[in-house]
């Protein structure tokens, strides 16, 4: 699994390929304008708006070299590296999450290959994943965590602004989730930080950060820009009106780990 | 379809699988068990996550089983231009996939070729397929 997913390089370029030029048309097939000298709109209170219907980087490793931002190197505690070797046995025992049509969560919503939309306010940034068709509200006025609420797959995420970037942190995570589509690992003792900045009219920069000393000795970021993609609707994702991985029964049932707390 | 939107879709066609999964590919097939499925169209299931084609494949003693392979994300495939009509029944296709461990009449679809050489509909859950 791991080295093929690795190998996708090409087809990735592809893939980009194959979609930017639909998305950049009009419905009359003219090409959008260009629009990268515009500056990031602005909300009421000032800060840059991230609202809009995005391109976001499709990983389905986040250490794969082809695409840029990626990591480097994964520093796996030893915990981490037995869950990493693991994973495809434990999908036999425990079932694939996402082949459950269970969440995502942030990041493998985020790496999916479905674009996402951000609505934002002063008050907070909604995430709306057209994967699963999932949302996750992130409140921006400074609040702090509820703290107590039960884990979930997306956790509880918080924002704060660091001037016009804004800075997402997400805590009290569940820790079924996995990072990407090839399945490296993550606990319920996870933290993740994001940033936020919205650098034209056209433009993202992103990053994704992984405080997880469970699973990594060390936290890991992944950086990604992410195009405006104006023409681009979310469209419905009902996960299972044809699942038949699992209504064949060829993915099993998920069970819930119990050791990543 | 446009020849441009064709070459398009034809790059998209060509990608590792793992760039449109929906689910890991180890979860459902075995990539060990590459097959290769000819016969004739009977069904398409439009869905997510995966669209299903379904085919009549006679094996080598003239047997004729249905088998079902599975493709890619519509939401995917309908942004590179196909539509849920692109393959209908009769249409006789090629699919070069990989079995599902569990034996069965199904596989995943790396890609789905019809007679005049254009491939259709790929873009399921396989990891790396055979680029």
């Amino acid at each position: 699994m791991k080295t093929a997913v690795a190998s996708g390089a090409l087809g990735l370029l592809l893939v980009a390929l194959a979609s930017m030029p639909i998305e950049s048309q009009s419905r009359s097939g003219t090409p959008a304008k260009p629009t990268a000298s515009r500056p990031a709109p602005r909300l009421p209170n000032g800060k840059p708006s991230m609202t809009g219907v995005w391109g976001n980087t499709r990983r389905a490793d986040v250490t794969d070299k082809a695409i840029p931002g990626f990591v480097k190197e994964l520093p796996y505690t030893a915990w981490g590296k037995a869950k990493w070797d693991g994973y495809e046995q434990f999908m036999q025992t425990n079932g694939d999450y996402v082949g459950n049509c269970l969440p995502f969560g942030w990041s493998r919503s985020i790496y999916g290959p479905h674009p996402v939309q951000i609505i934002h306010d002063n008050d907070n940034l909604v995430m709306l994943f057209e994967q699963n068709s999932m949302f996750h509200i992130v409140p921006t006025d400074g609040r702090a965590f509820i703290k107590d609420l039960p884990p979930s797959w997306f956790g509880e995420s918080v924002g704060h602004w660091d001037g016009d970037t804004l800075v997402v942190e997400t805590v009290n995570l569940n820790g079924y989730t996995r990072v990407d589509t090839i399945g490296h690992p993550m606990s319920a003792r996870a933290r993740i930080t994001q940033t936020f900045k919205r650098v034209n009219f056209d433009t993202i920069e992103h990053t994704f950060t992984l405080n997880d000393p469970k699973t990594y000795a060390a936290p890991w970021t992944v950086h990604d820009t992410w195009p405006l993609r104006a023409e681009t609707k979310l469209l419905e994702y009902a996960c299972m009106e044809n699942n038949r991985a699992l209504f064949e029964g060829r993915i099993k049932p998920f069970i819930a780990p119990d050791d990543v707390d | 379809m446009t020849p441009a939107r064709f070459a398009l879709a034809f790059a998209l066609l060509l990608a590792p699988i793992a760039a449109l999964a929906h689910h890991s590919f180890d979860a459902e097939f075995d990539r060990n068990k590459p097959v290769t499925l000819k016969g004739s169209v009977t069904r398409v299931d439009w869905g997510n996550p995966h669209i299903w084609v379904f085919m009549d494949v006679k094996d080598a003693t003239g047997k004729v089983e249905n088998w079902g392979v599975e493709g890619g994300a519509p939401n995917a495939l309908f942004r590179n231009g196909w539509r849920k009509d692109s393959l209908k029944v009769g249409d006789i296709v090629t699919v070069e996939g990989f079995r599902g461990r569990d034996g069965s009449n199904r596989a995943n679809a790396n890609r789905v070729t019809l007679p005049d050489g254009r491939k259709v509909f790929a873009g399921s859950s396989a990891g790396g397929g055979q680029q």
